[in-house]
């Protein structure tokens, strides 16, 4: 679940003693064959922390896969039954407006996350990454202060051991019976998702600015993705009508969300002259090519 | 396709193997399974889990199954563990190996202290349904993998007192497979009554300057005689109670009634023309 407004929320420090990256668009395709899973709790987690990241990392050559944690009963304004399914459908409409090929929910209890066994979501992320071989994972960070969601650390904390563990044969060996291999995951963007939290990264998403507002208004029954609408037909009501809001209800929902629910994004961005940015806390595990030992027995190894 | 699934490497051995073989050699694929690591078993924790890694496989081999596997989970503290993911697992193997009968401890083995045997037969008992069509939607990301529903229709429970306290709806004659039985438990050397106890009471006393005829000449003998004299009492007498030579007992659970066939049934033969 987005906190909307929440005072300081630009305010979030660089992680440490750690250099800010700015990331910007990389030319062609760069990262063809490569996989990344957006592991959310909500609905609108990723469309709100991470959905430019998204569409940058696919129109570099990426395959985006979305996976959703919970069930969202929470939130809808309806019946729990009734949020159940209309975030489902959201979640669906959303992960196609963004273009992941593959859409994963695995239905925990909202908000009850931290009580649920751990080690089934584990278990079950372990099996996607390998079959998917994913080698990219955007998600919560599990160390980030602030997270009052338990559904939020839950997932992030299930995502970052199932990203080595993933690589471990002997983890859920039954996989390879199935001609699923071990596969670790070696790179992982931590959404910055709370006031405070850590960032290394800063990315440039000012060229996919539509593709987020895309997902962003498809979160109708949380996230406030069909508020335009909603304001416009409240106006109408009244006999009023905001000229901002345009002439139909996408067109109401679309100009809302430019106008009201990218402010985190136009902050990050204007810290470095960027029209729209994302932040991240980035960590790398991939291996160099050459060791240090590989590279010292090729210099220093002689002949018997 | 049929799994037996054990909580240590003698549950299966002692109290099913017989049934289990005779599947096997009317034509069954069969599959071990096991859920614990046995560490309690064992000189040192290391050298109990090792010995009975080997003695999983090798009572696999002999009852003829096609495959063992091991989940590892920490001996007698089965219960600590989150049986859903227990049931993750299974459910993956049983789609995967596309079982149709499981032999499991029965869950309702009343008396039985020993969490481990619970926690697997309930485990087993929840994963087979939840692995086929009727289960739901469990665990959807197995079926992206490449996995397919199974249909698991029968159900053996066996329990750890086959005269004792649990419901038994099942004699199976095994008196053809007993030796299968037989080299089933001889295999087990890490734990259980079987093991190599017959070739140490032959090396005792021949330490006394004696011997058995029964344990023949040689330590392989020893050890087949031995369990078939001593440690098959409890199947020799529930044979006894049904003119069998030997017997194993079980809860057995088939294939629920078609319901919709059931109506069908009942429509072509009351329907009247309007």
């Amino acid at each position: 679940m987005y906190r909307h407004g929440i005072p300081g929320f630009a305010a979030a420090a660089p992680a440490g003693n750690a250099a800010v990256l700015v990331v910007k668009d990389e030319r062609g395709q760069p990262h063809r064959g490569k996989v990344f899973a957006a592991v959310h709790a909500h609905l609108d987690d990723v469309p709100y922390y991470a959905s430019g990241l998204c569409a940058k990392l696919m129109s570099e050559g990426y395959t985006g896969y979305i996976v959703r944690t919970s069930n969202d009963e929470k939130y809808g304004g309806r019946t729990t039954a009734q949020n159940i399914l209309s975030n489902e459908e959201d979640h669906f409409r959303m992960a196609a407006a963004l273009g992941f090929k593959d859409v994963f929910d695995f239905y925990y209890q909202n908000h009850d996350m931290n009580g649920i066994s751990y080690i089934d979501l584990r278990g079950r992320l372990i099996l996607i990454f390998r079959m998917l071989k994913v080698n990219t994972v955007l998600t919560f960070n599990p160390w980030g202060p602030g997270e009052d969601d338990p559904d939020h650390w839950v997932t992030g904390r299930a995502v970052e051991e199932a990203s080595w563990m993933a690589g471990m044969p002997n983890d859920f060996h039954e996989h390879l019976e199935a001609g699923i291999q071990p596969h670790t995951v070696t790179e992982r963007y931590y959404f910055c998702a709370q006031p405070g939290q850590p960032f290394n990264r800063v990315v440039d998403i000012g060229t996919h600015i539509e593709k987020k507002i895309d997902a962003i208004v498809e979160c109708k029954s949380q996230g406030n993705g069909n508020r335009g609408s909603i304001v416009r037909a409240q106006l109408a009501r009244q006999g009023k009508r905001l000229a901002m809001l345009g002439n139909d209800d996408r067109a109401a929902d679309r100009a809302y969300a430019r106008q009201f629910l990218l402010d985190n994004d136009r902050e990050y961005g204007k810290q470095h002259k960027l029209q729209y940015a994302e932040r991240f806390y980035y960590v790398d595990h991939r291996k160099p090519s050459k060791s240090k030992a590989d590279e010292y027995i090729e210099t220093n190894a002689v002949r018997i | 396709m049929l799994a037996a699934i054990q909580a240590h490497s003698d549950d299966v051995t002692l109290f099913c193997a017989g049934t289990v073989a005779k599947l096997i050699g009317e034509g069954y694929t069969g599959y071990l399974i096991r859920l614990s690591n046995d560490e309690k078993a064992g000189k040192t924790v290391g050298q109990g889990v090792v010995q009975n890694e080997i003695d999983n496989q090798e009572a696999a081999k002999a009852l003829g199954c096609k495959k063992a596997f091991s989940f590892y989970y920490r001996n007698h503290r089965m219960d600590d563990c989150a049986m859903i993911e227990i049931r993750q697992r299974l459910i993956f193997l049983f789609r995967l190996l596309q079982v149709n009968t499981v032999f499991a401890m029965d869950p309702y083995d009343h008396y039985d202290e020993n969490p481990d045997h619970i926690v697997a037969g309930k485990a087993v008992e929840s994963a087979s349904w939840m692995a086929s069509p009727g289960g739901g939607h469990e665990y959807p990301e197995q079926l992206k993998a490449g996995l397919k529903h199974c249909q698991i229709r029968e159900r053996y429970y066996y329990c750890r007192s086959p005269q004792g306290h649990n419901l038994v709806n099942r004699v199976v004659d095994i008196s053809s497979y007993i030796d299968h039985k037989v080299r089933a438990n001889v295999a087990n050397k890490g734990k259980g009554p079987a093991g190599d106890n017959g070739l140490r009471l032959r090396q005792e006393l021949a330490r006394q300057g004696k011997k058995l005829p029964l344990l023949g000449n040689d330590d392989a003998t020893a050890n087949f005689q031995y369990v078939k004299h001593f440690l098959m009492d409890d199947f020799r007498a529930l044979g006894k109670q049904f003119g069998l030579e030997y017997a194993e007992t079980f809860r057995y659970i088939g294939q629920e009634p078609d319901l919709r066939q059931a109506v069908r049934k009942y429509a072509d033969g009351h329907a009247v023309p309007l």
